[in-house]
C-alpha cells in the first residue's frame, strides 16, 4: 500500500479549492495514477512553466540512518522550500509518498513533517524521481481539468475538474482507457471558505482512497476503485465514491456511480445491514451502541455490498463489495485506532479505514 | 457438509373435510425423517388430559417432582420416599426400597385414560379384504366418529367364523366414522348377521383397545417387574427393570387398556434392594406408533424409483403411503416419497421431480408411515391429537434437541405447533417436555421468561409455527420440504400452502462463526397465531426470521433476528437489495446474486451484540420477487418464497 499521512497543503488566497485538486493530483500520481491529459494551464505542476513546481529533481535518495531527511547530490533544495509540498515517486511503496517540507539542512538535504512519516522509516533507495510544489498559482474555475489514469490493469479513468471558485467536481470514467469516454455523475466538493486542508490517502493498485479536512469540514472522502467479488463477465466494476460533508453522513449515503450493463451512468448503493424489510437505514445494526464490540466483543468490520439502483434489466443488484475499507459502528470516536495490530482506523460515522501499523501518525484536527 | 433433503411431500386435505390435516401432517413429517436420520425418541405425548394440561402425561406425578409421596403408596411393605441425591431429571426421583422379593410401590390411577369399547357385531359390519396385509373393519353404527386417534391400538375379534379373522389387530388407517383398517394379512370377508331368525347368523365379538406406551427412568441394583392394570380389575406384567447398577436408564414397555377401570402403574421386587426411579411417562404415540412401525436398515433403491427391504415385503396396502430414506451414500437418494405402486414387494416411489433418480444403494435406513389427512387430521376429533407432540434428540455431537407440541385451541383459528429447543442434552421435565432452567434452552430466559399455554388462542412468550393451515372447505394443498444436515447439526422446514401462507422454520447449529452455544439459533415465529406467511423477513413477530432465540457467552437465550440489506440515500430509505421492484440477476451474466442469511443477535441489545453470516446450512437470501418454488443455477438452488433460498440438490420440483 501507498500512504499519505497528515499532509498539510496551503492556501492560495480564496481559491482553497484549487489547493485541493492540485494535491489530489499529486496523491494520485503518487498513487501511481499516470496523467493522461489536463488542459493545459500552468496551475497544474508539471506544465510547461508552471509555477507550483518548483523544482523536480532525480537523483534524490532516502536512508533509514536518516529518518525523514531527504538527499540530493544536485543541491536542488533552499530556504525558501520550507513550507512547500516534496513527493517521492519511489520504487519502493514505503518510501514513496508525499509530505510537507518542514526543515531545510543545506541544499542537498532537507527534511519532511514528521506528522507525515512513515512509521517503518525509510528504505534504503536511490535514484528517486521527486516534485516540490508550491501553491503560488491557482486553477481557473471553469477551465482547468485533468484527466487521469489507473494503474494497469484497470481501465479505469478519473477526471479532476475545477469547476468553480473553490467547487470542484470528481469524476471517474470507468472504461475510460479501453477507451470509453462514458463519464459517471461527478461528486462535488464545494469548500466555500476552506484556505487549508490536511490530507490523507491509502492506496493499493487501482483503489484509492483520498480524504481531507478543511477549517470548515473535518472529514471530506473520495474513493476510486474496483468492487471485489463482481461478476466474472463484470470486467470493469470500477466507481467512484464519496461525500463532501461526511463526518455526519453514514457510508449508506455516500454517493456511488458505476456504469451499468449497458454503459450508462447509474447511481450504486453502499448496502448496511437493518433489522427487517422496511425498517429505515437510520436503524442499521452499527448505529446501536451495541454493536461496538459485536462479535465475540471485537469490533465487526464489514466489508459492504454494492447495490445498483432499481432499473430493470442493467441494475437492481448487487454488484460486488467496496475494497479497502470497512463499515463499523457509528458511535466510536472520530479517528480512533480500532485494534492493537495497528490495521484500522475509524475516522467517522463507522467509516473505518486502513492504518499503517501502530506506530502510524493519527490524523490530526482541526488543519 | 452434506445435505439431505425431503423434497415436496404432497399434503392434500380434499374438498369435504375441515380437518385441513396438512398441519399435523407436516409435523409428522418432520418427525419420520428425523427419526429415519438417526434422531432419537425423548419424550412423546398426547392430549388425551385435555386442551389446557400443560402436562399431558397421564400418570400423576410422573416426573416425580412433588415434594411428598401423595400420589405413590407402598405395596406389600415396600417403602416409599423422595429422594434428592439420587436424581435423573429436577431435583427428585421417587425411592422404592424393597426388603425381600415382592415389596413395591403402586401409583394413584392414571389421568384421563381412553376406556377399552367391546361390542358385538351388528347387521350390515362387514369385514372385507385383506388388501395387502390389511383389512377393512365396516361398523354400521358409526362406531369410529372421531377415530383417528385409535390408529396403533387394536381391535380384537373372536367369535368369527373364520379363525383367522380372531385375534388382535393393531388398527392401521382411519377411514371414516364407520370404518377402519387393521393388520390382518390372512383374514377372509364376512358379511355379519345378527338378527334372529333366520340362520345363519354370523357374529363376532369385538373389543377396541387402547394401547399407551410407558417410558420409565430407574436406577436399581435389584431387578423390579413393572405391572400395570389395564383397566380391568388386574395387573398384568409388562417387562422388567433389571438391576442396572444404579445408573439411570431408560426403558419401554407398553400396555393395552382392557376395561374402564383405572389403569395404576406398580413396580414389584424381584429380591432386596433400592430402586430410584427417575420419571414415568404414560402416553398414548401419535406419531412413533410402534405397533404400527415398518422400518429397518437393510433398504435396496434401484434406480431410478424402486425400492425394497430384506425384512419386509411391502404390498398393495402400502400404496399412498410415505417411505422415508436415509441413505449415507448417496446423499440425494434420502427423502420421503410417496409409494405410487407394487410388485413383487419392490415399491416404485414418486419423487416429485422431472429430473430426480435415485441412485442404487443398500443397506439405507428406512421407515414406512401413512402420512394423510386422516392419520393426521389438523383439528377436529380430540385432544388426544390436537395436543400431542414429541421431543427427539440430534445424533449431532452436541445431542441438541428439539421438541414440538401441537396446540389447536381455538380450531381453525388457533392451529399451532410450539417449539423448543436446547442447544445440547439438557435436562427436561418427563411429564411436560419443557427444559429444565438448569441447562441452555429456548425456554431458559428472554425478555420474558417462556412458558407454554397450550390452551392459549394467543400464544405469548414462546415459538411456535403457523403458517400453511388456513381454513378451507375445498381441498386444500400443502408440500413439505426439509432440509438437514449428515451429522445433524441443523434442520430446515418449509411447508409450502396453496394460500400463501407457508410455514418455515430452522433450528440448529446454522454457523461455526460463534464461540460454543452462540452458535445455536433456533429461528422459528414467536408469538401469536394469525394465518400468516412465516416466510417473510419484515418485523411481524408472524415471520420465522423476526424474533428468533440464540445464546450469549453465558449460555443464556438471547434473541435474534435474519437482518435485511438496506440500500440507498433518504429516497430509498426503507428499501432493500431484495425487495427492489426491478431486482433481478446479474445483467452481466445472468446469475442470481445469493447471500447467507445474515444474523443480528441480541437485538435487544441487552447483552452481546453480533452481525454475522451464516455460511455453514445452506440457506441464503436472494431477490424477493423470484417465482416461488422454482430452482435455478442447475437446480443448484431452491426458491422457497419471498427470497427465501436454500442449496438444493441439483433436481428440479414440480
Amino acid at each position: 500500500m501507498i500512504w499519505v499521512r497528515n499532509l498539510y497543503v496551503p492556501d492560495v488566497g480564496s481559491a482553497g479549492g484549487s489547493a485541493l485538486l492540485i494535491y489530489i493530483r499529486e496523491m494520485m500520481l503518487v498513487a501511481r495514477w499516470a496523467e493522461a491529459s489536463n488542459d493545459g494551464e500552468a496551475a497544474w505542476p508539471g506544465n510547461g512553466g508552471s509555477p507550483n513546481l518548483v523544482v523536480a529533481p532525480a537523483d534524490l535518495q532516502v536512508d533509514p540512518l536518516y529518518p525523514r531527511r531527504i538527499t540530493s547530490l544536485s543541491s536542488p533544495f533552499t530556504p525558501a522550500m520550507v513550507g512547500n509540498i516534496i513527493s517521492l515517486l519511489a520504487t519502493n511503496d514505503q518510501n514513496r509518498s508525499i509530505w510537507r517540507i518542514t526543515a531545510y539542512i543545506d541544499a542537498n538535504n532537507i527534511e519532511v513533517d514528521p506528522m507525515g512519516f512513515t512509521p517503518f522509516n525509510w528504505v534504503l533507495e536511490s535514484g528517486i524521481t521527486g516534485r516540490v510544489t508550491t501553491l503560488s498559482s491557482a486553477l481557473t474555475a471553469g477551465v482547468a481539468t485533468s484527466l487521469l489514469n489507473a494503474p494497469a490493469p484497470s481501465n479505469m479513468q478519473a477526471r479532476l475538474f475545477y469547476s468553480a471558485l473553490d467547487a470542484q467536481i470528481l469524476y471517474v470514467r470507468p472504461k475510460g482507457q479501453v477507451p470509453l469516454a462514458t463519464e459517471c455523475t461527478g461528486i462535488t466538493y464545494a469548500n466555500s471558505s476552506d484556505l487549508k486542508h490536511r490530507m490523507h490517502m491509502v492506496s493499493e493498485d487501482e483503489n484509492t482512497i483520498i480524504w481531507w479536512s478543511t477549517e470548515d469540514t473535518s472529514f471530506e472522502f473520495v474513493m476510486w476503485g474496483s468492487l471485489l467479488d463482481s461478476d466474472t463477465l463484470d470486467t470493469d466494476p470500477n466507481f467512484i465514491l464519496g461525500h463532501a460533508t461526511a463526518p455526519a453522513v453514514d457510508l449508506y449515503s455516500f454517493y456511488m456511480y458505476m456504469l451499468d450493463s449497458s454503459d450508462s451512468n447509474i447511481n450504486c448503493y453502499v448496502t448496511t445491514i437493518k433489522q427487517n424489510w422496511s425498517a429505515q437505514q437510520q436503524n442499521q445494526f452499527f448505529g446501536y451502541m451495541n454493536s461496538r464490540l459485536a462479535n465475540n466483543r471485537q469490533a465487526l468490520l464489514r466489508s459492504p455490498w454494492v447495490c445498483m439502483d432499481n432499473i430493470a434489466a442493467v441494475g437492481a443488484c448487487i454488484r460486488g463489495r467496496i475494497p479497502l475499507l470497512a463499515q463499523s459502528y457509528t458511535g466510536y470516536e472520530k479517528l480512533r485506532p480500532l485494534d492493537a495490530a495497528g490495521s484500522w482506523l475509524h475516522t467517522f460515522s463507522g467509516l473505518v479505514l486502513p492504518r499503517n501499523g501502530p506506530n502510524d501518525q493519527l490524523p490530526l484536527l482541526p488543519v | 457438509m452434506t445435505k439431505h433433503w425431503v423434497r415436496d411431500v404432497p399434503l392434500t386435505d380434499p374438498a369435504n373435510y375441515i380437518a385441513n390435516g396438512n398441519h399435523m401432517m407436516a409435523n409428522a413429517v418432520t418427525y419420520h425423517f428425523l427419526r429415519v436420520a438417526g434422531w432419537r425418541l425423548l419424550w412423546e405425548c398426547d392430549g388425551g388430559r385435555g386442551s389446557a394440561a400443560t402436562d399431558p402425561n397421564h400418570v400423576p406425578d410422573g416426573n416425580v417432582q412433588v415434594d411428598s409421596t401423595a400420589f405413590w403408596a407402598s405395596y406389600n411393605g415396600g417403602t416409599v420416599s423422595k429422594d434428592v441425591v439420587t436424581v435423573h431429571s429436577g431435583t427428585r426421583s421417587l425411592k422404592v426400597v424393597a426388603a425381600g422379593a415382592g415389596e413395591g410401590v403402586v401409583s394413584d390411577p392414571f389421568y384421563s385414560m381412553a376406556n377399552a369399547v367391546s361390542w358385538t357385531t351388528g347387521t350390515g359390519d362387514t369385514l372385507s379384504g385383506p388388501v395387502g396385509r390389511e383389512m377393512t373393519y365396516y361398523d354400521d353404527t358409526t362406531r369410529f366418529s372421531s377415530g383417528s386417534w385409535a390408529i396403533g391400538s387394536y381391535l380384537a375379534f373372536s367369535g368369527n367364523s373364520d379363525p383367522n379373522n380372531d385375534g388382535e389387530f393393531v388398527i392401521s388407517r382411519y377411514i371414516n366414522g364407520n370404518s377402519v383398517k387393521f393388520e390382518n394379512p390372512i383374514g377372509s370377508p364376512v358379511v355379519y348377521y345378527n338378527w334372529t331368525p333366520p340362520p345363519p347368523v354370523d357374529v363376532a365379538s369385538v373389543q377396541f383397545r387402547p394401547r399407551y406406551e410407558v417410558a420409565i427412568w430407574a436406577a436399581t441394583n435389584v431387578a423390579f417387574d413393572v405391572e400395570v392394570d389395564q383397566g380391568d380389575g388386574s395387573y398384568v406384567n409388562i417387562g422388567t427393570i433389571p438391576s442396572n447398577g444404579v445408573v439411570f436408564t431408560e426403558y419401554n414397555f407398553f400396555f393395552r387398556r382392557l376395561g374402564s377401570g383405572g389403569s395404576t402403574i406398580r413396580f414389584v421386587s424381584q429380591g432386596a434392594g433400592t430402586m430410584y426411579v427417575g420419571g414415568i411417562n404414560v402416553y398414548s404415540s401419535r406419531f412413533e406408533k410402534p405397533a404400527l412401525l415398518k422400518s429397518g436398515t437393510d433398504g435396496v433403491i434401484t434406480n431410478p424409483d424402486q425400492f425394497s427391504s430384506g425384512s419386509f415385503t411391502f404390498d398393495d396396502s402400502d400404496v399412498g403411503r410415505v417411505l422415508f430414506l436415509w441413505d449415507g451414500t448417496y446423499n440425494k437418494n434420502s427423502g420421503a416419497y410417496v409409494i405410487t405402486g407394487v410388485a413383487a414387494g419392490v415399491v416404485t416411489l414418486d419423487l416429485r421431480s422431472g429430473s430426480a433418480a435415485l441412485v442404487n444403494s443398500n443397506n439405507v435406513r428406512w421407515r414406512l408411515d401413512t402420512i394423510d389427512y386422516l392419520t393426521y387430521p389438523n383439528y377436529s376429533y380430540t385432544d388426544l391429537l390436537s395436543y400431542c407432540g414429541f421431543g427427539l434428540e440430534s445424533p449431532h455431537t452436541s445431542k441438541w434437541r428439539f421438541f414440538l407440541r401441537q396446540s389447536q385451541p381455538n380450531g381453525q383459528t388457533g392451529k399451532g405447533s410450539i417449539i423448543w429447543s436446547a442447544p445440547q442434552d439438557t435436562d427436561f421435565d418427563f411429564s411436560s417436555g419443557n427444559f429444565r432452567k438448569s441447562g441452555p434452552s429456548t425456554q431458559r430466559n428472554r425478555q420474558v421468561d417462556w412458558y407454554m399455554i397450550p390452551d392459549s388462542a394467543i400464544a405469548t412468550g414462546e415459538h411456535l409455527i403457523r403458517g400453511g393451515y388456513s381454513y378451507k372447505t375445498s381441498p386444500h394443498d400443502s408440500r413439505c420440504f426439509m432440509m438437514v444436515d449428515e451429522d445433524g447439526a441443523f434442520i430446515s422446514v418449509f411447508t409450502w400452502d396453496e394460500d400463501g401462507n407457508h410455514g418455515c422454520y430452522v433450528i440448529g447449529w446454522i454457523t461455526s462463526a460463534l464461540p460454543g452455544l452462540e452458535s445455536f439459533h433456533q429461528a422459528t415465529r414467536w408469538e401469536g397465531r394469525g394465518v400468516a406467511n412465516e416466510s417473510f423477513f419484515d418485523n411481524s413477530a408472524d415471520r420465522f426470521s423476526s424474533s428468533g432465540t440464540t445464546f450469549d457467552s453465558e449460555d443464556n437465550a438471547i434473541p435474534f433476528c435474519i437482518a435485511q440489506l438496506g440500500i440507498g440515500l433518504i429516497a430509498y430509505d426503507t428499501i432493500e437489495v431484495e425487495t427492489q421492484s426491478n431486482a433481478g440477476p446479474n445483467p452481466w451474466s445472468g446469475k442470481e446474486w445469493l447471500r447467507p442469511l445474515i444474523i443480528w443477535r441480541d437485538t435487544e441489545g441487552n447483552r452481546q451484540s453480533a452481525a454475522i453470516q451464516i455460511t455453514d446450512c445452506g440457506l441464503y437470501q436472494g431477490r424477493s420477487n423470484m417465482v416461488e418454488l422454482t430452482t435455478f443455477d442447475s437446480d443448484g438452488f431452491l426458491h422457497l418464497d419471498n427470497g427465501l433460498i436454500w442449496e438444493w440438490s441439483g433436481e428440479t420440483v414440480l
